[in-house]
């Protein structure tokens, strides 16, 4: 379970990104953080993997205090929390198969057989068995996410983080990269964090969400609920029941 | 062409010795500067205040030490080292005894390079790799370098034909090479066939180099869609 207690954030120059965010995120759920741009929904998640640290609160992993954590502690922790970006995040001079290899060499500093073989396998759950030595440049933005998600998987993570993960890509490719996540959710109870300005998304795979507006929590709790009685403007807004300019 | 083979005749030698220093010149000279800038790029590139392992006042520092190393003109630099040259390497003429001097002053402009090399890499990249749990030294040895490589490459023609202008300056010192002919036939000794010949020659270097680096550059790139020979 991921426990966010009291999170802030400010940067240099008096943004406030985060003011006090609680969220509980329980084990094998796929959680919903909705939010339009500048809400500071990436910078939240990006706490959870501390790629940035929180000016304040604490971040509680299966009981564990991770919010301080440094050096190989701390990359021991992120490989359980994998992450999966907007621009996917991939290195353009390795082929998808070394791309799915990243994390291991991470680990451990070389690539065995083992690693290479279990690699494959990811890719070919993806869908990509035949692209394993193709670059990023020659693959379709979904394909590239696709690689992404096969990446997050090498480590058999307990979390996995979708940070707009399906933003820049078509519909078609949103489908695609959804079911995968819904499906590696039901097999193996990955808990997944999806992060998101999509109402379309959160409807369609996530079972709770939170709406964060202005770095705080506004509305928290079960999908079906949330879009049956959404009770704030901004839920509201984003469900498409009233107009912006309401 | 009677006067062509005369010409060769009687300095042939000369010029293909002079083409020898000033390549073992340019590339010993270069590669040891790559092997320190290498690490002084990578040393600015993760210590800088947006950087993977920020330390502010030893960056500025470093940074500092760079650009005044990179402020001094080359033949000041060649004449202050030359206490520093002759303890190393027992000489400050001729081929080695220049080398000292070059490598010196092509450090910093190589760590610039690099530092700007990696600096071009797209951040989401980088980020990902960190999100996987990739320790500094691993992220700049198997994420940062790599995807730099291609404009590595680039830096390095630049690299070596700045290199190859400072051996032409520390030929007026008595470096040997294309440069001491040029000046001392051409210049001294008004022969002017030799100094066409000795720019001929470093023109022609010149163009390998750059087109050598660009043939390399290109083959190793892979963030554009191959050419279709390829696919």
């Amino acid at each position: 379970m991921i426990s966010l207690q009291n999170i802030t954030k400010h940067y240099p120059g008096g943004i406030h990104a985060l003011n006090g965010v609680s969220i509980d995120i329980d084990d094998g759920d796929i959680f919903g953080i909705i939010g339009i741009s500048g809400a500071g929904k990436s910078t939240l998640v990006r706490c959870v993997n501390l790629l940035e640290r929180p000016t304040s609160g604490r971040v509680i992993v299966d009981g564990q205090d991770v919010t301080d954590l440094t050096g190989a502690a701390l990359r021991a922790y992120r490989r359980r929390v994998a992450m999966i970006f907007q621009g996917f995040g991939l290195l353009l001079q390795k082929t998808a198969l070394d791309n799915v290899c990243f994390p291991f060499l991470a680990s451990k500093g070389r690539i065995t057989d083992d690693d290479r073989a279990k690699a494959k396998e990811l890719l070919a759950r993806v869908g990509l068995a035949d692209k394993a030595n193709s670059y990023p440049s020659q693959l379709s933005g979904g394909q590239q996410q696709r690689v992404a998600i096969a990446r997050a998987l090498a480590c058999d993570p307990e979390y996995i983080l979708c940070d707009e993960a399906t933003s820049a890509l078509d519909p078609a490719s949103t489908q695609l990269i959804l079911d995968l996540l819904h499906q590696i959710n039901k097999e193996t109870g990955t808990t997944i964090l999806v992060i998101t300005h999509s109402m379309d998304v959160v409807e369609r795979i996530c079972n709770n969400v939170t709406v964060l507006v202005h770095g705080r929590v506004v509305e928290q709790g079960p999908v079906e609920r949330i879009f049956a009685d959404p009770q704030d403007e901004t839920t509201k807004a984003l469900l498409g029941r009233v107009s912006w300019n309401a | 062409m009677p006067n062509l083979s005369e010409f060769f005749a009687n300095y042939g030698n000369l010029l293909m010795q002079g083409t020898i220093d000033t390549l073992a010149m340019v590339f010993i000279s270069s590669g040891f500067a790559y092997a320190l800038g290498l690490i002084v790029g990578v040393v600015l590139y993760v210590t800088s205040p947006t950087g993977h392992h920020p330390m502010p006042l030893f960056n500025a520092v470093l940074g500092w030490v760079v650009n005044m190393t990179r402020s001094i003109p080359f033949i000041i630099l060649l004449v202050a080292l030359m206490p520093f040259t002759r303890a190393l390497v027992h000489t400050t003429m001729g081929v080695v005894g220049v080398m000292p001097p070059l490598v010196v002053s092509a450090t910093p402009f190589v760590a610039r390079m690099i530092e700007q090399s990696l600096s071009e890499v797209p951040h989401d990249s980088i980020e990902a790799a960190e999100a996987c749990g990739a320790s500094i030294p691993r992220i700049v040895w198997s994420a940062l370098l790599p995807e730099a490589l291609p404009s590595i490459v680039r830096g390095v023609s630049i690299t070596l034909i700045s290199v190859l202008g400072y051996t032409a300056i520390a030929g007026a010192v008595g470096a040997g090479g294309l440069g001491d002919i040029a000046i001392r036939y051409g210049y001294y000794r008004y022969e002017d066939e030799v100094m066409v010949v000795t720019v001929i020659l470093l023109i022609v270097l010149v163009q390998i180099i750059q087109s050598t680096c660009d043939i390399i550059a290109s083959h190793i790139d892979h963030r554009k869609r191959m050419h279709m020979s390829h696919e």
